[in-house]
């Protein structure tokens, strides 16, 4: 029971700690008390309140469809195949611990719609809550249980997408591919977050004619959002492709490749920010974009400093974004701090890269 | 003297798994024992600059792995006792690439496939088994010009027409100068491999054991 939990529940969240984070951020950071409550009465008051609910769910649920569906394969858990031995009343009451484990958030958010419900006196309008739940474990539970018979694992593992053309022998490549292929949802979970933020920047700044100064820490801390993903190419070069490390190429060159990758991460939200048709000038969106370049190449050579979680790397970036703000505020020229953030970038890549 | 090692310590954490505070080796072939975690693999990282570590590792009296990370690299290679490659790239892809990186010369890709028997060279590597992975890293250590080859536990998996490939391969490139460290907990024995000597990873450094 408990390495069935730990080799699916626990590592559920593990390798999409990532998303969650984003999650979180834009739940506890972009939006506020007041807006949460005006959701959770949408939910409850409105016609399609519930099956907007539902859908989201749903959508929830088929990220732990396919997370189940691929982990019950994986070689290094072919031993999980050993819960199809279990007698048939201890495998449902396991898998629903399991599905339990999975849908914990949707749980927890039912709880809440529970609690304004009852402030707002609509707990007759909550019943869909209970059959959904059910729903989604009972789904849940199929799915762990249609693998359990069918353990095709080479089947599983060939089932990946081609390339129409053929691969360059290219890092980037390779890399930008791997975000893609396998952190894809925290990619698209990532980008939505950025791009909220980046739109909120916008949206304040045409508010009134500020000077450069308000969108650059707007689009700064938009531009940090992508912290999460720097963490994942980091994760690329020493975890996944760490053999990678013994290739004969200089420390210019590979910085080089980490801030073209980062460059390249950076550009859907700065054409966000083109397209939005905002006031600032090319050269003024320019800066702002070579801003947040550097910050993040920061942040991404501070993580060869020493191992860390996600976690861990926040507190500083937080910190440093404080720093930043009153840097920026103390009317420092945007392109010289870009240019400073860049030589100290560069200088750590020196020093701690290995 | 080919490769030398001086007070180098690894550690992860608080737990140090190397400390050696001198070690040299002339050209050769080495056979490097040690028990299971005794730290055989991450000595061997350590050397093909994948690992973080305090000391000094030179190459052809030359060629520091801190200093000269390019020309070291150049000219060491690693073939991992259980090597983990991106599961969506294909052999191919990552013959191509190690190839340009290693300057490999001409043919000699083509030559590695079919002394390994690579037939599955545009499967991608989540499916192939395990001793397809493993000829994949043994084809990529050989690539290049190399003037040290690190083969970790090269025995394990593959199959036997593989392993009298490897060892006819191993003895080409020593014939031309090629130093070779092996660990492998099978005996070398029946692969008529002229073996210089023999060390092994005891109490976080290396002990001759033909002394």
């Amino acid at each position: 029971m408990k390495v069935f939990l730990l080799s699916t529940v626990r590592e559920f969240y593990r390798q999409r700690a990532g998303l969650f984070l984003m999650v979180v951020f834009i739940l506890f950071g972009f939006l506020s008390s007041r807006e949460h409550y005006a959701f959770a009465v949408f939910f409850l008051k409105d016609d399609w309140g519930m099956i907007a609910l539902m859908v989201a769910w749903i959508a929830y649920t088929l990220l732990c469809v396919q997370f189940l569906a691929h982990q019950l394969t994986q070689p290094e858990y072919v031993i999980l195949q050993n819960a199809f031995l279990w007698p048939v009343g201890k495998r449902v009451i396991r898998l629903l611990a399991m599905a339990l484990g999975l849908i914990l958030p949707l749980i927890l958010y039912g709880i809440y719609v529970f609690t304004i419900a009852r402030q707002e006196n609509l707990t007759g309008n909550t019943w869909p809550i209970l059959p959904y739940w059910l729903l989604m474990s009972v789904c849940l539970m199929s799915v762990a249980e249609w693998r359990l018979r069918n353990p095709d694992i080479s089947k599983a593992a060939k089932t990946t997408l081609r390339l129409p053309f053929r691969r360059p022998a290219n890092y980037v490549f390779w890399t930008l591919e791997w975000l893609l292929r396998e952190r894809g949802f925290t990619l698209l979970l990532s980008k939505v977050g950025v791009f909220l933020f980046m739109i909120a920047a916008l949206v304040y700044d045409s508010t009134g004619t500020y000077d450069l100064r308000l969108p650059a820490v707007g689009f700064t801390l938009a531009y940090l959002l992508n912290a999460g993903l720097s963490y994942e190419l980091y994760l690329w070069e020493n975890e996944v492709w760490l053999w990678g490390k013994s290739l004969p190429f200089g420390a210019i060159t590979r910085f080089g490749r980490v801030a073209i990758l980062h460059a390249i991460l950076l550009l859907p939200e700065t054409f966000l920010a083109i397209s939005y048709g905002t006031r600032l000038e090319w050269y003024e969106l320019a800066q702002l974009y070579i801003l947040g370049l550097s910050t993040l190449l920061l942040y991404h050579v501070s993580l060869y400093r020493a191992p860390k979680l996600l976690e861990e790397t926040l507190q500083p970036v937080a910190i440093g974004f404080i720093i930043l703000t009153f840097a920026i505020l103390y009317k420092i020229p945007i392109a010289l701090l870009a240019l400073i953030l860049l030589i100290f970038a560069f200088a750590g890549w020196r020093r701690w890269y290995n | 003297m080919k490769l030398a090692v001086k007070n180098l310590r690894k550690s992860y954490g608080s737990h140090e798994v190397l400390a050696i505070p001198e070690w040299e080796i002339d050209e050769g072939i080495y056979w490097i024992q040690g028990e299971n975690g005794a730290g055989k693999s991450t000595l061997f990282r350590t050397l093909a600059g994948m690992l973080p570590f305090e000391g000094e590792v030179v190459l052809d009296k030359r060629f520091d792995l801190k200093r000269d990370p390019v020309a070291y690299r150049q000219r060491l290679n690693l073939g991992e006792a259980e090597p983990l490659y991106p599961t969506f790239l294909t052999p191919a892809d990552l013959l191509a690439f190690v190839a340009e990186a290693k300057r490999s010369p001409a043919g000699q890709v083509q030559n590695l496939v079919e002394a390994f028997g690579m037939n599955y060279l545009h499967q991608s590597m989540g499916s192939c088994s395990s001793g397809m992975v493993k000829k994949t890293s043994l084809a990529l250590a050989f690539l290049g010009d190399p003037s040290v080859i690190i083969l970790d536990e090269p025995l394990i998996t593959i199959d036997l027409e593989a392993r009298a490939n490897l060892f006819t391969l191993i003895k080409n490139y020593h014939a031309r100068g090629v130093t070779f460290l092996l660990s492998s907990h099978q005996p070398f024995e029946d692969s008529d491999l002229p073996l210089t000597a023999a060390f092994k990873l005891q109490n976080r450094a290396l002990v001759s054991l033909s002394a």
